[in-house]
C-alpha cells in the first residue's frame, strides 16, 4: 500500500514537472521600452521581457522577432507597425515626462536646464531615432537651448537606460531621462524638473503583434491587465502619469 | 571704384527710356490692379511659417500663452478679444504641424479670483517676451507672423491696463528672456497627465 501511494505521489509529481513548462510558454514574449523595464515585471512576472530602445525593438519586429506584445515609449514606432498590419490598434496606458538628471555630487554645479548653457559640461541624451533623443531635441528646441549640443560635449546612448547609467556613474554631468527613470536612482542622482509648457508629450502605446505564430489571446490578455486597474495602479506607484480612462 | 549694382531709378543720369504713352497707360492699369487685390491674395502669397531649429520656442511659448490668454478674456467676459487670441492660438498651432501641443497637454489654470492685474501680467508676458523673439527668430514667416500676434498683444495690454486703472505703456518694454517667461507661463497651467510622485 505504501509502496503504491510512493508510485501516486511520484507520478503526480512528474504530472507537475511536465505541466510547468506548458504553463511557462503560454506567457507572453513582450517588447518594450527601456523605461518599462521596472513597471511591467512589477505587474507580471511571468512573460519573457525584451527592453531596449523603442525603434530598435520596432526594427527586430518588422524582422520577424518573437514578439507577442509591443510597448513603446512613443506613438511613433506602435503606429508605424499598426500601419504595416504588424500589430493590432495601439492604446495609449501611460505617460511621463523628460526630467534633467545630475549625479549626487553635482561637481558641474547644474541647478536647471539653463545651467547647460555655456560649455565644458558633459551631456548625456538619447540618440535621434530613439523616443528619448526625439522627446530631448524637441525639448531643447521649445527651450532655445539646441545650442548646448554643439557647445558641449555630448555623448549620445541608444537608450534612456544607457543615458541614466551614465550619469549615475558619474561620467556624464547631466542627462535627460524620463521621470520615472530618475525615480529608480534616487541616491545616487539628483532629478531636475523642466518647465511644463515646454514638456513634450510622452506618451507610451502597447499593441498586440500579429505575426504567424503568435500568442494573441495571452498578447491581449496582458494588454487588458496593463491598461486596467492593476497596470495603472503599478504604473502610477513607478512615477507614470494615466491617460484618462478610455 | 567698385561698380555697384544698383536699381535703374537710383542711378543719377538721364536715359531715353523710350516709353510710350500706352505702356504708361498700361502699367498704370496693372499698379493699380496690384493695389486693389484683396489683402487675402497678397497674404496667400507669403511662405507659410515653417520655425526653424529653436524658433520652435517661442512659437510654442505663443500658442500655450494666448491659450491662456483666450481663457482669461472669455472668463472676464470679452468675447471679441477672446475670439481674437483664439483666432490667433489656431495660426501658431498651424506653424507648429506636428510638433503642436494637443488638447490634453495641458489644462489653463487661472486664479480663482480674476482681477484685472492678472490680464495685465498675461499680456505683460507676452508683449515682452515676444518682442525678444523678434530679435531672435531665424525664420522670415514666422518673424513676421510672431510680430503680428505682438501687434495684436501690445493692443490687447492697452486694454487690460485700462482696465486696471493704469497708464498705457510707452515704448517698447524690456524683452523678457523664454526662461523667466516660462517660469511665468507655468504659472497659468496644469499638466493633468503628469506623473504626481
Amino acid at each position: 500500500m505504501r509502496t503504491r501511494n510512493l508510485l501516486l505521489a511520484a507520478s503526480a509529481t512528474v504530472a507537475l514537472a511536465a505541466a510547468a513548462p506548458a504553463a511557462a510558454t503560454a506567457a507572453p514574449t513582450v517588447y518594450a521600452a527601456a523605461s518599462l523595464n521596472n513597471a511591467f515585471p512589477a505587474l507580471d512576472g511571468a512573460p519573457k521581457y525584451n527592453f531596449a530602445g523603442s525603434n530598435t525593438l520596432q526594427t527586430q519586429i518588422e524582422r520577424g522577432a518573437p514578439a507577442d506584445v509591443f510597448a513603446s515609449a512613443s506613438p511613433t514606432e506602435a503606429q508605424a507597425l499598426f500601419n504595416e498590419g504588424r500589430c493590432t490598434r495601439p492604446v495609449t496606458f501611460a505617460t511621463n515626462i523628460l526630467v534633467v538628471v545630475v549625479p549626487k555630487a553635482n561637481p558641474a554645479g547644474v541647478k536647471s536646464v539653463y545651467s547647460l548653457r555655456g560649455s565644458g559640461k558633459r551631456i548625456a541624451i538619447g540618440t535621434a531615432g530613439v523616443p528619448i533623443g526625439n522627446y530631448t531635441r524637441l525639448l531643447l528646441r521649445r527651450l532655445h537651448l539646441s545650442s548646448i549640443l554643439q557647445t558641449n560635449t555630448i555623448s549620445q546612448e541608444k537608450d534612456v537606460t544607457s543615458v541614466l547609467t551614465k550619469v549615475a556613474l558619474g561620467s556624464a554631468d547631466a542627462g535627460f531621462v524620463y521621470h520615472t527613470d530618475a525615480l529608480s536612482t534616487r541616491g545616487r542622482t539628483i532629478e531636475i524638473r523642466v518647465p511644463k509648457w515646454a514638456q513634450p508629450a510622452v506618451r507610451y502605446q502597447i499593441c498586440a503583434v500579429k505575426r504567424p505564430g503568435a500568442d494573441t489571446a495571452e498578447a491581449e490578455a496582458y494588454i487588458k491587465k496593463v491598461v486596467g486597474g492593476a497596470g495603472r495602479t503599478i504604473l502610477k506607484r513607478y512615477g507614470f502619469g494615466l491617460p484618462p480612462r478610455g | 571704384m567698385p561698380h555697384v549694382n544698383l536699381p535703374r531709378q537710383c542711378i543719377g543720369e538721364q536715359r531715353d527710356t523710350g516709353v510710350t504713352r500706352s505702356m504708361l497707360l498700361r502699367g498704370g492699369a496693372v499698379a493699380a490692379a496690384g493695389v486693389l487685390l484683396p489683402a487675402g491674395a497678397a497674404r496667400a502669397a507669403l511662405p507659410a511659417p515653417t520655425p526653424e531649429g529653436d524658433d520652435v520656442g517661442y512659437v510654442q511659448f505663443a500658442a500655450i500663452a494666448e491659450s491662456v490668454s483666450a481663457a482669461y478674456w472669455k472668463r472676464a467676459g470679452d468675447a471679441a478679444a477672446a475670439k481674437r487670441k483664439t483666432a490667433v492660438v489656431a495660426k501658431l498651432i498651424a506653424a507648429l504641424g506636428a510638433d503642436a501641443p494637443q488638447s490634453d497637454d495641458f489644462v489653463i489654470d487661472l486664479p480663482r479670483k480674476l482681477t484685472p492685474a492678472v490680464g495685465v501680467r498675461i499680456e505683460t508676458m507676452l508683449v515682452r517676451t515676444l518682442v525678444g523673439a523678434l530679435a531672435s527668430t531665424a525664420d522670415g514667416s514666422t518673424r513676421l507672423l510672431l510680430a503680428r500676434v505682438l501687434s495684436t498683444d501690445s493692443q490687447q495690454l492697452t486694454i487690460a491696463r485700462a482696465a486696471a486703472k493704469l497708464p498705457p505703456v510707452t515704448g517698447l518694454p524690456v524683452p523678457f528672456d523664454l526662461d523667466a517667461a516660462g517660469d511665468e507661463l507655468d504659472t497659468f497651467i496644469k499638466a493633468p497627465n503628469y506623473p504626481t510622485s
